[in-house]
């Protein structure tokens, strides 16, 4: 079941929440099973045969939990720590099975020129974020760090509806003390208002934003397969487009999950925070995905080592950090190449700052405004690139689709824009600008001229969902950033009106199935 | 406000806005599916039903239980008015339009057989290609004929912008439809232009055939055709008690002149013959085809930029679609004044051409000069 569509909208959300409050007037157990119910309903809608496969993992992970915990409670460390080996490596073999086994596979068959296959694996929706979050709660019992081992509070922190499918990755500390919370039972016309208001602003981003640029990427992207060769301009508009495509489906997302379970009474942690504003690619680690980057911050670069064994050792476990953050997003080698190419931007980024101190300088000292704005752009263009490689299908088209942006199929204009321009196309014309035919792509990616500007400038300038509801916080792990009193949201007849607006509009845009790209991962 | 206040007020603005949009659509119906509110000047002429005819004929057909329906591609859509007397037996026959703009073989097929699945069909006239005319699996068809969204003509954006749409235009000309489903298409517009680009598009294809001497090809095909999509056509209505009429589209002389210079005209004849003989064999005598290939009046008249007889050099007005009817379905005419048996002879239609262009000597000259073609 999608958060973007009618069935959610209309039935599912309103029986679940409901029957979640009423329930809780008897009982916070019931409530709470309910919730739990509801959530596997909503995965099992996607497809039943897997809800087994979600139980049981839910059902494992937790008695070895337990165990794990008993042991600890035992002191006895070398059972505790066979336990916590035999779950990773249970939890890691899933994910490998149904993640990754075909890629191997195909990958040792393209080497040794075999044909080694066990046939279609379909991948369980969700299976990468509710395996992280239980691989955490795994490696913290064994640190002694679990503080509640309620297992219907630990079931509904796994399969939670909200963040199941397509995260924030919870950690348990953060969420299942708020299942026990009596406040979290009761219902509040705040959290209500939040959450509406929170819910809708993620739909629009998905139905409107998203959604409504999505059309320019596909043909991008498939043409170098065709045998086309993209221009400059074509180039740009499909990696820009998805650039945005993906921050504003993946962002969307995080809101919609974020207000869904606020209406309940729970706070997610942030997911998101305005990455595309970041000065630099430690800041747009520490903004995109924030969830994932925290788990991967610490339960692996920080067990590699992290900073504490050198320089170089450092950069290694940067680069092994970031390859292996590719690999979780999809088996692919453009998967793991975007992972590089990330962990080779942290390195510099390091290195960097690691020279600046050397020589003197102050490397958290705030830039100046134009110098801010250059980082900025810097750093967006080597993000972009990075999508490059991240969406496309192939090495091949990922090549080809860089070299275009590169400028290497030559910079030719649309023939439309020569009148369109009037003087200054004929100016340009005649100073050797080449303007031609382009009739593969312009139809198509002419509405993407005003798409791109607009939604550019919503990036860099709007405040992000977070910081418009700061004043009711709306998400765990905030950061402190405040904005003009005009951009802050309270209930009010204007945000009223904007807020009802915005969500009729989005919700009569909902026409087709359209699902989330993080939903893949 | 306080936050009950704002929860309270944004469900019911909410809700009420996404109330007021439904009736609105609802009482606009630019998808002409409940047809009970129709207001002169406001929305009783639909613009925009070209873009739901897909999804909302086949819904009609149940609904409306039609005996006698036309099915095709947009000739049948745009060229037959299902109320032609001929064709409805004076009214005895609740008769629809069941033709779609740009559908192929295989779905005319499916289309068929999901009107006599559904309605009580008594009557069908079925438009082709000559050519192969393979069976069709329909599974995938059925899975999604007939299977409206009600939510998406009444609470989606796109419904409410043809809603608009149609308020905006309400012009007798603007119609896209008529309520039993025939086409208009260009019927208004200057059909200079599409002559020329269809005779265009022949003279290129023609360029590539004759380099790859399609005569001997196609009559080969004519040899080897496949028609089991034909035959199952046929014992479909067989089964269900359908008269089923078949015909060739029929093209304006312009393009079987080029037909004939670009040679395989003959071959042509030859798949019709076969396909008729086939026909015959089937259905021993039961369904009838025809075909409209001449030069007379009708399909050689020449191109003005006022609507005439054609929109196009393919795409026939229902004016000639009501001879072609009359031609087919008044069993009181001694001889048809178009129609010719599919399996007639390709030297009939010869002497004809020979015959026409001798009384009309100026047809070569106009037909060069007006389409530019050197």
């Amino acid at each position: 079941m999608l958060f973007n569509s009618y069935g959610f909208i209309f039935l599912f959300l309103p029986v679940v929440l409901v029957g979640f409050f009423q329930l809780a007037r008897v009982s916070h157990a019931f409530a709470a099973g309910w919730l739990s119910a509801a959530s596997l309903f909503f995965y099992g809608y996607w497809n039943l045969s897997y809800v087994g496969l979600l139980l049981a993992s839910v059902v494992f992970n937790y008695a070895f939990g337990m165990w794990i915990a008993k042991a600890g409670v035992k002191q006895d460390a070398s059972r505790q720590k066979r336990l916590l080996l035999v779950a990773l490596a249970s939890n890691l073999l899933l994910l490998a099975y149904y993640k990754y086994a075909n890629f191997f596979l195909g990958s040792i068959n393209s080497v040794a020129d075999s044909h080694l296959s066990l046939g279609e694996i379909i991948l369980p929706l969700g299976i990468s974020f509710f395996t992280f979050t239980q691989i955490a709660f795994l490696v913290d019992t064994y640190q002694g760090k679990v503080k509640e081992y309620n297992f219907i509070h630990y079931t509904l922190f796994v399969t939670y509806f909200p963040h199941l499918i397509a995260g924030p990755i919870l950690h348990h500390k953060e969420m299942m003390p708020q299942f026990g919370h009596t406040s979290t039972y009761r219902f509040n016309y705040e959290n209500m208002a939040v959450g509406l208001t929170i819910f809708f602003i993620g739909l629009f981003k998905k139905v409107i934003l998203a959604d409504g640029i999505a059309a320019y990427v596909g043909p991008v992207f498939s043409a170098p397969a065709a045998g086309i060769h993209l221009t400059f301009i074509e180039a740009w508009v499909g990696a820009l487009s998805y650039t945005l495509q993906l921050y504003f489906d993946f962002s969307g997302y995080s809101d919609m999950a974020i207000g869904l379970s606020r209406m309940f009474g729970v706070i997610l942690p942030l997911n998101f925070h305005s990455p595309y504003k970041a000065a630099n690619i430690i800041e747009f680690w520490r903004r995109w995905h924030m969830t994932l980057s925290r788990f991967l911050r610490d339960y692996l670069y920080i067990p590699l080592g992290g900073n504490r064994k050198g320089m170089p050792r450092r950069y290694v476990n940067l680069m092994a950090t970031m390859l292996l953050g590719g690999l979780w997003h999809g088996a692919g080698w453009t998967f793991v190449l975007w992972g590089g190419l990330h962990g080779l931007y942290l390195v510099t980024n390091n290195g960097w700052r690691a020279l600046r101190r050397k020589l003197g300088f102050d490397p958290d000292r705030p830039l100046s405004r134009p110098m801010h704005a250059l980082s900025m752009l810097l750093t967006f263009l080597a993000v972009v690139a990075a999508w490059v490689v991240f969406r496309a299908d192939n090495l091949d088209t990922a090549v080809a689709v860089l070299k275009a942006m590169a400028g290497m199929n030559g910079f030719v204009l649309p023939y439309a824009w020569l009148f369109r321009w009037g003087a200054v196309g004929q100016w340009l014309s005649a100073h050797g600008i080449a303007f031609g035919a382009n009739n593969f792509l312009i139809p198509l990616t002419g509405g993407a001229y005003y798409w791109i500007p607009a939604l550019l400038l919503i990036v860099w300038l709007a405040p992000n969902t977070q910081q418009m509801l700061a004043a009711y916080k709306p998400a765990l792990n905030m950061l402190q950033d405040s904005k003009p009193k005009w951009q802050q949201w309270r209930p009010s007849h204007a945000w009223l009106t904007a807020g009802v607006l915005c969500a009729v509009y989005a919700t009569i845009s909902i026409t087709k199935i359209s699902e989330f790209i993080y939903f893949q991962f | 406000m306080t936050s009950r206040q704002f929860v309270i007020r944004f469900a019911l603005g909410y809700f009420l806005l996404l109330a007021l949009i439904g009736i609105f659509n609802r009482i606009v119906d630019p998808a002409w599916y409940y047809r009970d509110t129709e207001i002169k000047g406001f929305n009783a002429v639909k613009p925009t039903f070209l873009d739901f005819a897909r999804d909302v004929k086949p819904v009609l057909l149940m609904r409306d239980q039609p005996e006698a329906i036309i099915l095709g591609s947009s000739y049948a859509e745009i060229g037959f008015d299902p109320t032609n007397p001929s064709f409805n037996d004076h009214d005895r026959l609740k008769s629809m339009n069941f033709a779609f703009a740009k559908a192929l073989w295989s779905e005319v097929q499916c289309d068929f057989e999901f009107a006599v699945t559904h309605s009580n069909i008594k009557r069908a006239l079925v438009g082709f290609h000559p050519g192969n005319l393979p069976i069709s699996n329909c599974e995938k068809d059925f899975a999604t004929i007939g299977q409206l969204n009600t939510i998406d003509i009444l609470l989606t954006y796109s419904a409410l912008w043809y809603s608009i749409e149609t308020i905006k235009h309400q012009q007798a000309s603007s119609a896209s439809h008529t309520r039993e489903g025939m086409f208009f298409y260009n019927r208004d517009r200057n059909p200079f232009p599409f002559f020329q680009e269809d005779l265009r598009t022949r003279i290129s294809e023609c360029q590539k055939d004759l380099n790859s001497s399609v005569s001997s090809t196609a009559s080969s095909t004519a040899n080897a055709l496949d028609l089991s999509g034909l035959q199952r056509m046929i014992r479909t209505a067989q089964a269900h008690g359908v008269e089923l009429v078949l015909f060739a589209y029929p093209k304006h002389a312009y393009l079987l002149e080029l037909d004939k210079l670009c040679g395989g005209q003959d071959a042509q004849w030859q798949t019709m013959r076969r396909i008729a003989e086939f026909i015959d064999s089937e259905s021993r005598g039961q369904v009838r085809a025809w075909q409209f290939y001449g030069y007379n009046d009708i399909t050689a008249k020449p191109v003005s930029k006022r609507r005439g007889y054609w929109q196009d050099a393919k795409h026939f007005n229902f004016e000639v679609g009501n001879m072609m009817l009359e031609d087919m379905f008044d069993r009181t005419r001694d001889r048809p004044a178009l129609a010719r048996p599919l399996d007639s002879g390709y030297e009939d239609f010869l002497r004809e051409r020979e015959e026409y262009l001798q009384s009309h000597p100026e047809f070569g000259a106009n037909m060069q000069t007006m389409y530019d073609i050197k």
